[in-house]
C-alpha cells in the first residue's frame, strides 16, 4: 500500500499531539477514578457497562445539609462581591436549588455520584453515624470553598482581560465540579471569556444552557453584546 | 492478570486523544475518559490477550463516545459529530486557523475533510500508529475493509494537502 509522502508525514508529526492531555489531566482523572472505584462506581462483571445508561445520580439537593446551605449563601455573597456590578443578593433560594446546567437530569454525570461524597472509603455505617456529620459538612464546605476559589481566579482573570486564562480556569472548575453549586456562575464567566476571544457562537451555545431568567446569564449576554 | 493502574498510565493519553478526536468536547472529555476507565477496570480481568489490549480499549472508547453522543443529542438537538469537533465548531473557520500558521489546525482541517469512516482509520494508523489488523479489530470491520479505507484515506489526505499547498503557493505569488 502506498505510504504517505514526506510533507504529509511531517504535518502529522507536528500536529498529532494537539489533542494530547497534560500530566495534570492524567493525575486529576486518576484521582477521580480512585474515588469512584472506591465508592463502587465500577462493578466487575456488569454486562456492557460501556453502552448501558449510567445509573441515576443521587439527587444533589437532599445531600446538602443546612450547614452547606449556609456556606452556599456565603459563597453567593462572595461572588456578588466579585462581580463588577451588584447582582441581587442571594437571599432567595440557595445556589444548590438551581438546576445544574452541567449535569442535566437526562444525562447524569457519574462524577457527581462520587464527588459530593467526601469519604471514598465504603463505610456506610460510619457515614450514618451522627459523629461523622461534622466532618462531612466540613468536607462539603471545603468543596464550596474550592469552587469559590476557582471562580474567583476565573473572574479576576476575566476582569484583567486574560480571557484564555479565565477560560482555562472555568474549564478546570467544570472538570472538578461538573455538577457544582456554582455551575451557573461558571457558565457565565466562561461565556464572557469566549466572547472576549471572539468565539461568540460558543458563548451563545453555553448561555443557552442557562435559564432565561438567570441574572448571571443576562449579565453575560449584555457584556457580550448578545442582547 | 493485568493491573489497572499500570494500564491506566499506559493508555491514558491514547484514550483521551481518541475521545477528543471522536468529537468529545474539552469540557466533557474528563467524564468520558472516566467512563472508559471504569469499564476497563470492571472488565480488565477478562482480557486474555494483552496484545489486543489497545484494540479492545479503542472499542470501549468508541462505544462510550457513542453513548455520550446519544445522551447529548437527547439533551440538546444542537449536538452533532461535526459540531463537536473544535475545527468544525462555530468560531474561527479552519481556513482562519490555518492562516494563523498552526500546523495542528491544518491537520485538523484536512482530517475534517475526510469521511468519518476514513478519518477514523487514518487517525488510528497515522497518528496512533496502530497496525491495520489492530485497527480492523478495534473497529470490528474485515481486514480488507480496513486496508481499503486506509488506502483511500491516505489518497484523500494527500490530495487535500496538495490542494492546500497549491493555494499557498498561489497566494505567495500574488
Amino acid at each position: 500500500m502506498k505510504e504517505l509522502g514526506p510533507s504529509a508525514k511531517q504535518l502529522i508529526e507536528s500536529g498529532k499531539s494537539s489533542m494530547d492531555p497534560t500530566p495534570a489531566d492524567e493525575t486529576r482523572v486518576l484521582d477521580a477514578l480512585r474515588v469512584r472505584i472506591a465508592a463502587g462506581g465500577s462493578e466487575p462483571g456488569q454486562p456492557g457497562p460501556a453502552t448501558s445508561p449510567p445509573p441515576a445520580p443521587a439527587p444533589l439537593w437532599p445531600m446538602i445539609s443546612a450547614g452547606v446551605v449556609g456556606a452556599g449563601l456565603l459563597t453567593g455573597a462572595l461572588l456578588w462581591g466579585l462581580s463588577e456590578r451588584p447582582a441581587p443578593p442571594p437571599a432567595g433560594p440557595p445556589p444548590a436549588e438551581r438546576p445544574s446546567p452541567a449535569a442535566p437530569a437526562d444525562q447524569p454525570s457519574k462524577t457527581d455520584l462520587a464527588a459530593p461524597t467526601p469519604a471514598p472509603t465504603p463505610t456506610p455505617a460510619a457515614e450514618n453515624d451522627s459523629g461523622s456529620a461534622a466532618p462531612q459538612q466540613k468536607a462539603r464546605s471545603n468543596r464550596l470553598a474550592e469552587e469559590v476559589a476557582l471562580l474567583s481566579r476565573a473572574t479576576t482573570a476575566l476582569h484583567a482581560g486574560r480571557a484564555e486564562e479565565a477560560l482555562r480556569v472555568a474549564t478546570e472548575h467544570q472538570q472538578k465540579f461538573p455538577g457544582g453549586l456554582l455551575s451557573e456562575e461558571r457558565i457565565a464567566v466562561r461565556a464572557q471569556a469566549l466572547c472576549m476571544l471572539g468565539r461568540t457562537a460558543e458563548a451563545k451555545r453555553d448561555l443557552a444552557r442557562l435559564s432565561p431568567s438567570s441574572p448571571q446569564g443576562a449579565r453575560a449576554r449584555q457584556r457580550c453584546g448578545l442582547e | 492478570m493485568l493491573e489497572f493502574e499500570a494500564t491506566y498510565r499506559k493508555f491514558f493519553r491514547f484514550v483521551w486523544a481518541s475521545a477528543r478526536r471522536l468529537g468529545v468536547s474539552e469540557a466533557d472529555v474528563d467524564d468520558v475518559v472516566q467512563e472508559v476507565f471504569l469499564v476497563i477496570h470492571a472488565k480488565l480481568d477478562t482480557v486474555r490477550d494483552p496484545e489486543s489490549l489497545r484494540s479492545w480499549i479503542y472499542g470501549i472508547v468508541r462505544r462510550t463516545v457513542s453513548t455520550h453522543r446519544r445522551a447529548a443529542k437527547v439533551r440538546s438537538a444542537r449536538f452533532s459529530f461535526l459540531q463537536a469537533f473544535p475545527w468544525a465548531s462555530p468560531g474561527p473557520t479552519p481556513e482562519q486557523l490555518t492562516e494563523q500558521g498552526s500546523e495542528a489546525a491544518l491537520l485538523a482541517q484536512l482530517l475534517a475533510g475526510l469521511s468519518e469512516a476514513k478519518r477514523e482509520v487514518f487517525i488510528l494508523a497515522e497518528l496512533e500508529e496502530m497496525s491495520v489488523p489492530e485497527i480492523a479489530a478495534a473497529l470490528e470491520v474485515p481486514l480488507n475493509t480496513a486496508y481499503s479505507r486506509l488506502r483511500h484515506a491516505r489518497a484523500d489526505f494527500e490530495a487535500a494537502l496538495g490542494r492546500h499547498q497549491a493555494r499557498e503557493r498561489k497566494g505567495g505569488r500574488s
